[in-house]
């Protein structure tokens, strides 16, 4: 009967940790290079029952003792791409990374909101150099231009090439801070991923998706309250009319 | 509890905070030489809930996001179009990379798009707000200004003369990070360590942009975009409403469990 409870509540914890992935993914429906989280309901591992009288042990079957909400996991998905007309607004087709010195170490990015700081290295919007496959990528005064494979050309003359960088399908990316991710295993340079300048790549929460996702963890959250409330009332009958004495 | 909450508040903050720049961009659409803005928004670093996972007796983390926050806003220095005014002391730069060099009244130096020039009562070129061009170019008593050449050499005609002579340069300033500057109001601009050391050059020279007489940069607010990007940002601002209704919805039905 207890487990009933615990079972009920941990249903309600999953789907109010789901709705708050939900509502982080909508609050970042407009951050460029944004990778929506999904999370799943999971069941505990299953245990085997058994019945023992004494000597005789009977198998009942088997039991979830709960559910827990799975690690989100990125949707890698490719985001729309929107123009802007801003030279240094660098999007990626493909499921590279542009790569960023951080002082904490290499970092990763979609956001390709890029600028020049006052040494004119291609930086982030908060200031670290965006790495090409030769260091920082300085770009002298002129017009820039980027290739689809990622040279920098300024004036014609190639200055460099950005570094982008692709992570087998098993990495686990960690969002850290402004847009950027960490990875456990380390990347390799992308072979196959564009570049479009004068594009962002937006944030790929779906919408529609979201809304959804969220009627039915409201839903589902209701649903595990009920059957709180359920095994609570059922708790204390047992507790307290099973047995009782009429006066 | 609240930071349950957080997400959904920060996600309807920035939405807001986006719709009160697209209404002042809005509002610029036909001020001279205006670029518009842009709101930057990141992505929070996630937070630790704790919750129980599978496989193990004690608890366990899940990342769950935080919300997002307003980094502030970039200008987008893109070149505005250029209109015909016909008045030979409006000048445009004909390139995005570029600023008319000012000092102010206040005597700070400021960096400007817009050349909507006069003469004053000293002969001295300014703009509409008192701001003198910088280095000064003053145009003495009793000469015509004739035109004004791509390179910013302004040509007078003195009384009698029948040659224009040259009378003054104007020089432009780019800087490596113009996002950098900051907007002190009146569409100027003053540099800070963030936009790096201001370059003077001579226009058309060497890369750099052409001026043109008679001409006036426009706003570059395309109102179509701004348009579209408002219905953008109503959208999801309902959405991280209905976020938070939902949320809150659930909080409740926790705590009616047992009334």
């Amino acid at each position: 009967m207890i487990r009933s409870i615990y079972q009920a509540a941990s249903a309600m914890m999953a789907q109010m940790a789901r709705q708050l992935t939900i509502s982080t993914n909508l609050s970042n429906v407009d951050t460029p290079g944004y990778r929506q989280q999904l999370s799943g309901v999971n069941d505990f591992r299953e245990m085997l029952l058994s019945r023992v009288a004494g000597a005789d042990v009977r198998l009942i079957g088997s039991i979830s003792t709960a559910v827990r909400l799975d690690q989100p996991e990125l949707d890698l998905s490719q985001g729309a791409l929107v123009e802007t007309g801003q030279p240094l607004d660098l999007a990626i087709a493909g499921a590279a990374f542009f790569t960023v010195q951080t002082p904490e170490g290499l970092q990763y990015t979609r956001d390709g909101r890029f600028r020049l700081d006052e040494q004119r290295r291609l930086v982030t919007a908060d200031g670290f150099p965006v790495l090409g496959e030769g260091g920082p990528i300085t770009i002298p005064p002129g017009d820039v231009w980027v290739d689809p494979d990622g040279t920098v050309r300024v004036n014609d003359q190639v200055i460099g090439r950005l570094l982008l960088t692709e992570f087998p399908a098993d990495a686990q990316l960690q969002l850290v801070e402004q847009n950027r991710y960490t990875s456990d295993v380390a990347g390799v340079p992308s072979q196959t991923a564009g570049v479009s300048q004068g594009f962002l790549e937006q944030s790929n929460v779906d919408i529609t998706r979201a809304i959804t996702d969220m009627l039915a963890a409201n839903r589902s959250y209701a649903l595990a309250q009920r059957a709180l409330q359920i095994a609570d009332d059922s708790l204390r009958l047992a507790v307290n009319e099973i047995g009782k004495i009429s006066a | 509890m609240s930071s349950l909450y957080f997400p959904a508040v920060s996600g309807i903050r920035a939405q807001q905070q986006r719709l009160d720049i697209i209404a002042n961009n809005l509002a610029n659409s036909n001020t001279t030489g205006y670029k518009a803005a842009r709101a930057e928004f990141a992505a929070l670093p996630p937070q630790d809930i704790r919750v129980a996972r599978a496989g193990a007796t004690a608890l366990g983390q899940v990342d769950l996001g935080s919300g997002v926050v307003l980094n502030g806003t970039s200008r987008q220095f893109t070149q505005g179009p250029v209109q015909v005014t016909g008045n030979l002391l409006d000048l445009a730069i004909l390139g995005s990379d570029g600023f008319f060099q000012v000092t102010t009244p206040e005597g700070i130096t400021a960096y400007v798009r817009s050349g909507t020039l006069s003469v004053d009562g000293a002969g001295r070129l300014t703009l509409s707000d008192g701001s003198l061009l910088t280095p000064p170019i003053v145009i003495p008593a009793g000469v015509r200004v004739n035109h004004v050449d791509e390179r910013g050499v302004i040509y007078g005609l003195p009384a009698g003369a029948t040659e224009p002579q040259p009378l003054g340069q104007i020089v432009l300033a780019r800087f490596p990070n113009p996002n950098g500057l900051l907007a002190i109001g009146n569409n100027r601009f003053v540099a800070t360590p963030a936009a790096g050391a201001p370059e003077l050059g001579v226009p058309a020279t060497d890369g750099w942009p052409a001026i043109a007489s008679g001409m006036l940069e426009a706003s570059n607010v395309d109102l179509a975009d701004q348009m579209v990007q408002m219905i953008e940002a109503q959208r999801a601002y309902s959405a991280n409403a209905r976020a938070l209704e939902t949320l809150d919805e659930m909080l409740g039905l926790a705590i009616r469990t047992r009334s």
